[in-house]
């Protein structure tokens, strides 16, 4: 832990991940007013004292749709992580423990989800469950479970053969009871990495499909969704590309340095 | 050192012979090149610089010589047109009676699968008199069939070729293909031979790039000559450039909010009343479109034929709208629309959400790919639909008959409106093939529509494009698909 | 070597298989008519039956097992069907699109290795110092920065604004920088990443600090030595960072007008052509698969340690 406080990427991610944790949580407060509410009389207006982000071709509020922007990145970031944490994990785990057979057609399983490029991989279940949201998620977990997997299982592989392990188990410990009391607390450690760098790489395709037309659909927005809107005012209405992109990229930032500077404090050898 | 001087005369000279290239970009890889497979207008742009048909519109809206050079009706069922002569295909092939005949029969035979069929379904034969001569029947008679000789469907193909036109296509028009780099661009070079005589223009490339600021950003720096379907608040910028031309024409289009009449929600006349009056049309015609549209009353806007000039009925009015949705004891509604992924549709439906809301309506806005989007209208649970739609043929019978005839529902007839009255009416518009009656049973069917109010006819949008001045001659009716570049010129 | 590289291929065989599975599985799944796709808005004036007709025309009538036995069939034979909105082969629609996208990844890659390369190894020799960290952090910074972003933002300097290079399409060299650029900048992280724990490494071992101690310079001792170890993991990576590379590119190829696979795709999905979805998804996969192969291999034959299995 003193390792990581030392890190400065581990005091900047926090501060990013932080002030965005911020933003999303007081979004309502901070922005004048609602990201949905329109003035067509005040369309395309660039960044003011009035309004700080500029107005969009609707002339609502730059400033208060980045704002509430976050809500949704962090979700769409959140959510596909989490899902993709529980089920990889748990595959990992069952197929480190029981080994054989089971295993064997486990990790061919995530093998063959691995043996497609990420992004490739979310656009084919885009592509098949139709865009959207919520498909968008479903894709991102899909795509990120095989890592969990793999490295909860290398993990349990290395556990389950140190002593103390064999030690519950000549005690009469159950395998249910080993492998979560036991085994998988080691896994704590390169799991949170994975996950804190998974949140960024998540939140970066969501938007990746929003700005392909394969994400969030327009009533909702996210950054990805305002780029991709934005994109047709360029090259005059630069205010559109510029706030969401910075959002964007400094909250990916955020995670990457966080998980970056966990790395580095977990990894003994860095 | 000798060899620089080598080199550039051998550049000098293949530019010389190279001429005059006119580069145009547009938004999407064409899906074919060969016109009656497709009912899409990145094919159409191409191919019908490639491919004629049998007539023309002009931008009056006029119908003109193409490959026939006269016609006439021996009887109302039967149309004789006389063709040009002396024409060939790009492979010099003979066009004549028999490759008409061949060309209209592949496009109506079942098994091509031509997805623009129905654009010449009306047709029972097609048969040659003689090597200059076909004559089409129609039975019943089909007034407006030669406005649909003119649809780029229509185009006439060298039948024999049928298995290669996709890739390679052959016609009788001013540029003959050369190579199509997929996903790239498309490359076409005059018609020496062109029965019109050749283009000025040596060579048409015709670049495919996705994005609309990518392409404003090659037309500024010189990459690209001519852009189309400028989006408005780009368009005026780009007006304000003085190194750019721009120019904006009525065209064929107009976009509609359709109401389901059968949908409980929206029965009552009061409730699509109120709605037709909290939609401000000016606004969204003037600032959200900055003018690039025209607000819109009757379904069909003024460049169509028989299309009637009426006054708006249900002007803007917030109040008005609550106080009639009150009198029909309506409260909390909350409606769906339904449209696909579309830009300017999806930016409108977002002005229309915000309008609703202002009096106390919730529209959910349902954004689906076309084939997503068809399914959902045509079942009984739609309720609000917003699409384009362009008159392709000119024809006011084109868009009437297809939006209001009973036996058009679900496929065309979304608002599932039904009347004898104005399915007679229609039908009659089809029989007589006689102006001043069409004229004035078109004009009692759009004053019918707008009073029962099936749909909001929400604006006329008008088409836009862009280029460099060097760029003179080219026409444009209505359309970017029907952009005419065998007058067109390259100043520099 | 032959025995393990043997081994290698025939453990890639269950993979193909289930790779080809789930791409047919696709059809399974997938919501709306790809017939109706196909017809666009002219569906609206078709009959039902016409519909049917084209149905059975296109083969999407029949029970889905013996469908994808034909599936499988096609593929041993190279036909991956028929695209449903061009008609023409989905091979021959790949085929066309394919040569862009190798060569927009191979760019990006190179650009990707070099500055990877020099940042892990300017951050390893100067370790914990101010260098290091910024080295580090540019890594991140390009890792982080979204490439449809980060493309509009160039082509807006570099060929808008200073007019150096062409904004969109492909044709001279000229054109691929953009892109490249874009691509490979956002792949570089990793790879300097590695680069420097594999420099690092090296520069403990006992032969470099040999060298130090013979007094040869540091500079020599790093790339004569640490750098010559470090290239194994960095060629490993180089196969991994090429499924970035590629999903790169999709996103790419669509700022800057690239007439590759990506851009194909995207339009495959957006108009519902699922042949085109599938057939571009699974040569991706399988282009993937055999460059991670032949990665594996090259990496065994320089690697005598790796043998073990």
């Amino acid at each position: 832990m003193r390792r990581f406080r030392r890190h400065p990427g581990a005091w900047v991610g926090s501060a990013i991940v932080l002030t965005l944790v911020l933003a999303a949580a007081f979004a309502p407060l901070l922005a004048d007013r609602p990201p949905t509410q329109q003035d067509l009389r005040a369309r395309l207006r660039p960044p003011s004292a009035e309004q700080p982000f500029g107005t969009d071709e609707f002339g609502r509020s730059v400033f208060s749709r980045v704002l509430h922007g976050a809500r949704l990145s962090l979700a769409t970031g959140l959510l596909p992580v989490a899902a993709a944490l529980v089920l990889g994990s748990t595959i990992g785990l069952v197929a480190g423990f029981f080994r054989g057979r089971l295993d064997a057609v486990l990790m061919r399983a995530m093998d063959v989800l691995l043996a497609f490029p990420s992004l490739l991989l979310a656009l084919a279940v885009v592509g098949t469950l139709g865009p959207g949201v919520v498909n968008a998620v479903i894709a991102i977990a899909i795509v990120d479970v095989p890592q969990y997997a793999r490295l909860v299982r290398s993990v349990v592989l290395g556990a389950r053969e140190e002593e103390y392990v064999q030690a519950a188990r000549a005690l009469g410990a159950g395998d249910g009871r080993l492998m979560w009391r036991h085994v998988a607390p080691n896994a704590v450690g390169p799991i949170v990495v994975q996950a804190t760098l998974g949140i960024g790489f998540a939140i970066l395709a969501i938007a990746g499909l929003s700005f392909l037309g394969l994400g969030v659909q327009p009533p909702v927005s996210d950054w990805g969704e305002m780029l991709a809107r934005g994109r047709r005012y360029l090259p005059d209405a630069t205010w559109l590309m510029i706030f969401p992109g910075l959002a964007v990229s400094l909250t990916v930032l955020g995670f990457n340095l966080l998980g970056d500077a966990l790395r580095d404090a977990l990894d003994p050898k860095a | 050192m000798r060899n620089v001087f080598v080199a550039l005369a051998i550049l000098l000279g293949a530019s010389l012979a190279a001429g005059q290239t006119l580069t145009t970009a547009i938004g999407a890889n064409p899906p074919t090149l060969d016109p009656q497979l497709t009912f899409n207008g990145f094919s159409f742009h191409v191919t019908n610089q490639v491919y004629e048909t049998l007539v023309r519109v002009t931008p009056e809206g006029d119908v003109v010589p193409g490959l026939a050079v006269d016609w006439r009706y021996p009887d109302p069922t039967t149309l004789r047109l006389t063709l040009r002569e002396g024409v060939t295909f790009h492979d010099g092939s003979p066009f004549d009676a028999d490759a008409v005949v061949a060309s209209l029969g592949r496009i109506l035979d079942p098994a091509t699968a031509a997805p623009g069929r129905f654009v010449l379904s009306a047709i029972q034969e097609v048969r040659a008199v003689d090597a200059a001569t076909v004559e089409i029947v129609t039975d019943p008679p089909f007034a407006p069939l030669l406005s649909h000789l003119a649809h780029p469907v229509a185009a006439i193909v060298p039948a024999a070729l049928a298995d290669t036109l996709a890739r390679s296509p052959v016609g009788t028009g001013p540029f003959a293909f050369v190579r199509w780099v997929d996903g790239s661009e498309v490359v076409l070079a005059a018609n020496a031979a062109y029965w019109g005589g050749a283009p000025a223009i040596d060579q048409v490339v015709v670049r495919i790039i996705p994005e609309v600021s990518t392409q404003i950003v090659e037309l500024r720096s010189g990459g690209v000559d001519m852009i189309f379907n400028v989006p408005p608040d780009n368009f005026l910028t780009l007006q304000a450039d003085p190194a750019i031309t721009t120019g904006a024409i009525d065209g064929w289009s107009s976009t509609h909010l359709i109401m389901n009449v059968a949908s409980p929600k929206l029965a009552d006349l009061r409730v699509r009343q109120a709605l037709a009056h909290a939609i401000d049309k000016a606004l969204i015609a003037e600032e959200m479109l900055r003018g690039l549209a025209k607000p819109g009353v009757a379904p069909i806007p003024g460049t169509v034929r028989y299309a009637v000039e009426l006054e708006e009925p249900y002007p803007y009015d917030a109040e008005g709208a609550r106080a009639l949705l009150a009198e029909a004891g309506v409260s909390d509604l909350r409606l769906r629309l339904d449209l696909y992924q579309n830009p300017d549709l999806e930016a409108v439906a977002q002005v229309l959400q915000f309008a609703f809301d202002e009096i106390g309506v919730d529209l959910e806005i349902r954004v689906q790919d076309f084939s997503a989007y068809t399914q959902a209208v045509q079942s009984d649970d739609m309720e609000l639909a917003m699409t384009g739609w362009g008159t392709v043929t000119l024809d006011a019978d084109y868009t009437l008959y297809a939006f209001f005839h009973s036996g058009e529902i679900p496929g065309n007839n979304r608002s599932r409106w039904a009347d004898p009255e104005i399915d007679a009416l229609l039908q009659r518009g089809r029989d007589e093939p006689v102006d001043a009656v069409r004229a004035e049973v078109y004009a009692q069917v759009q004053a019918a529509a707008v009073d029962a109010l099936p749909m909001v006819t929400l604006y006329y949008p008008r088409f836009t494009f862009a280029k460099r001045p060097a760029v003179q001659g080219e026409a444009i009716a209505f359309s970017w698909i029907l952009l005419d570049l065998r007058g067109a010129t390259l100043a520099d | 070597m032959l025995r393990y590289a043997l081994g290698r291929l025939i453990g890639t065989l269950p993979v193909l298989f289930g790779v080809t599975l789930l791409v047919f599985l696709m059809a399974w799944v997938t919501p709306g008519d790809p017939v109706v796709a196909m017809l666009g808005e002219a569906s609206q004036g078709i009959s039902r039956q016409a519909l049917e007709d084209l149905r059975g025309e296109l083969g999407l009538d029949r029970p889905l097992p013996v469908q994808y036995v034909g599936y499988v069939a096609g593929l041993l034979r190279g036909d991956l069907g028929d695209s449903v909105r061009s008609r023409r082969p989905v091979l021959a629609e790949i085929r066309d699109r394919l040569p862009a996208t190798i060569e927009l990844a191979l760019a990006a890659l190179a650009i990707a290795v070099a500055l990877g390369v020099t940042l892990g190894v300017l951050a390893a020799v100067r370790q914990r110092t101010w260098v290091d960290g910024a080295a580090i952090a540019v890594a991140l910074v390009g890792v982080s920065i979204p490439v449809f972003w980060s493309g509009f933002l160039l082509m807006m300097v570099f060929a808008l604004e200073l007019g150096w290079l062409p904004a969109s399409g492909r044709g001279t060299w000229q054109h691929l920088v953009l892109p490249a650029v874009t691509v490979g900048v956002s792949s570089a992280a990793f790879i300097a990443r590695i680069t420097r724990g594999a420099v690092l490494e090296a520069l403990a071992q006992d032969y470099v600090r040999t060298a130090k101690a013979k007094g040869l310079a540091p500079r020599r001792v790093v790339v004569r030595h640490a750098l010559r170890n470090a290239l194994l993991p960095i060629v490993t990576v180089v196969g991994l960072q090429l499924g970035g590379l590629l999903g790169g590119a999709v996103l790419t190829e669509t700022v800057f007008a690239w007439p590759g696979v990506g851009r194909l795709l995207v339009d495959a999905i957006v108009a519902r052509d699922l042949p085109l979805v599938q057939g571009s998804v699974l040569v991706v996969a399988l282009l993937f698969i055999l460059v991670n192969l032949a990665v594996d291999l090259s990496y065994a034959a320089i690697n005598p340690k790796v043998r073990y299995g």
